[in-house]
């Protein structure tokens, strides 16, 4: 019994950081949803108030930016309902393909303000001002004037955390627009400016320039967001490497909005007793 | 006593502060990704008991950890971190300077141990981070590269930050 106290206490050294390394380990693999979740959740209420209060101060000096970005949404918004308006005068001359009846989904955007935001570890993460008091859900698509941005992971109260695109487990739905042919699209941790589709056919011919936007098949995100442009391809063995050029400005993101599919639940309750 | 204790709660703080809201927003590169609050664990004086430095690794770790959304990663680099100090100083420093109570730092070792103290155990850091961030050993060469260049960006920035905040008094 001694001897057993005796090697306790010669590598005492030891022993304290083995202690100390297995509580951090435990909490880097402990992938049970659960674990995870309660980390981010703590994080959440932790540092929501910090990130806040910050924001407060830093936000001012983006605000020409702002306003920059948010008149040119409404430009786009009046030229959109000019259209509109146009066509319902003369639809019989005017051929339109008609994006919002092809997935027949209820979205609700909700505007928000990026408190939050890292774009150079391996799994990138936001934070939004915006929480369960402002009906936000979890797996809710997460949206900017110029592209997607990621999908809310969790929520608590008047925060809410999000998976961006840049981040291992971000897999979104995404489609090549002139052809039609989904995949998923993926990050390497390379650069924030670019990502990656590996599944779509390799007989699928790809141009640079080509414009990839969301297929609106996963029920999170809308149809037809646009999500960036090819930027090169290459076929290796059976695999169709797309390299695309992300129109999301990751590095300089203040102004978000988060989309809520209404009807998601039901679609993923009809989804699930097909797989049982 | 009370006046150090005080001292090294401001230094956390600050660094920290720093790290998240000042680096973090500024130096965003994939493969330059510089980390200065281990500073706060390489210059606590040489005679900090064992425990404390692992508790105060952790504790600095798990603090970023949470502002960060990393589950974990940077309390498990900083305590290893930790445990490697506890060596790297029982090998360099003399008796005399256990019993006068050093600090690790730029005025009473030097810039040449400094840089050789730093460098040794932030690489430590940065490798044990990047590796359980990425969490495989398929983007290896990537990883290394990562861990050698951030490492030598932290190291300047971890002297720049020692000589802006030495006492002037005391700088012969």
């Amino acid at each position: 019994m001694q001897q057993f106290f005796y090697f306790f206490i010669r590598f005492k050294i030891f022993w304290v950081f083995f202690i100390f390394e297995v509580i951090s380990l435990v909490l880097v693999y402990n992938n049970s949803p659960f674990h995870k979740a309660s980390f981010i959740n703590t994080a959440n209420s932790f540092t929501g108030g910090i990130y806040n209060s910050a924001n407060k101060i830093t936000s001012y000096f983006h605000l020409r930016q702002i306003n920059d970005s948010v008149m040119a949404e409404n430009a786009r918004l009046y030229n959109n309902l000019y259209r509109a308006d146009s066509l319902t005068h003369h639809s019989d001359t005017i051929n339109f393909k008609d994006s919002t009846n092809k997935y027949i989904g209820r979205y609700v955007y909700t505007a928000a303000d990026v408190i939050s935001n890292s774009t150079s570890n391996r799994n990138n993460y936001l934070m939004l001002n915006v929480g369960a008091a402002d009906g936000i859900t979890k797996q809710s698509g997460v949206v900017c004037n110029e592209g997607v941005v990621g999908i809310v992971y969790d929520v608590s109260e008047h925060f809410c955390t999000v998976i961006s695109l840049l981040n291992s487990n971000a897999h979104i739905s995404a489609k090549i627009d002139s052809s039609n042919n989904s995949g998923t699209l993926m990050w390497n941790g390379k650069s924030p400016l670019l990502a990656q589709i590996d599944d779509i056919n390799k007989h699928v011919k790809v141009v640079p320039g080509q414009t990839i936007s969301t297929s609106g098949l996963n029920y999170i995100f809308p149809g037809n967001i646009k999500i960036g442009t090819v930027l090169e391809s290459s076929i290796d063995g059976n695999t169709n490497r797309i390299s695309i050029r992300l129109s999301t400005p990751f590095e300089t993101l203040y102004k978000v909005y988060v989309v809520r599919n209404l009807d998601y639940e039901e679609q993923q309750n009809l989804l699930n007793s097909i797989k049982q | 006593m009370y006046r150090d204790i005080i001292y090294q709660a401001l230094r956390f703080v600050f660094l920290v502060i720093l790290q998240v809201f000042v680096i973090n927003q500024m130096l965003q590169y994939n493969l330059i990704n510089p980390f200065v609050y281990p500073l706060f664990i390489l210059l606590l004086p040489v005679n900090t008991s064992f425990f404390l430095v692992l508790l105060l690794s952790f504790a600095v770790g798990i603090t970023v950890d949470l502002l960060q959304f990393t589950s974990g990663i940077h309390a498990s680099a900083t305590v290893f971190m930790g445990f490697l100090r506890i060596y790297f100083l029982k090998a360099s420093l003399s008796k005399e300077n256990f019993e006068k109570n050093i600090k690790p730092d730029i005025r009473d070792k030097g810039l040449a141990w400094f840089s050789v103290y730093a460098i040794v155990l932030l690489f430590a850091h940065h490798l044990v981070l990047y590796f359980l961030e990425v969490n495989t050993f398929r983007e290896f060469f990537f990883t290394i590269l990562k861990t050698s260049l951030s490492a030598l960006a932290s190291l300047l920035l971890v002297i720049l930050i020692e000589y802006l905040l030495m006492p002037t008094s005391k700088k012969q």
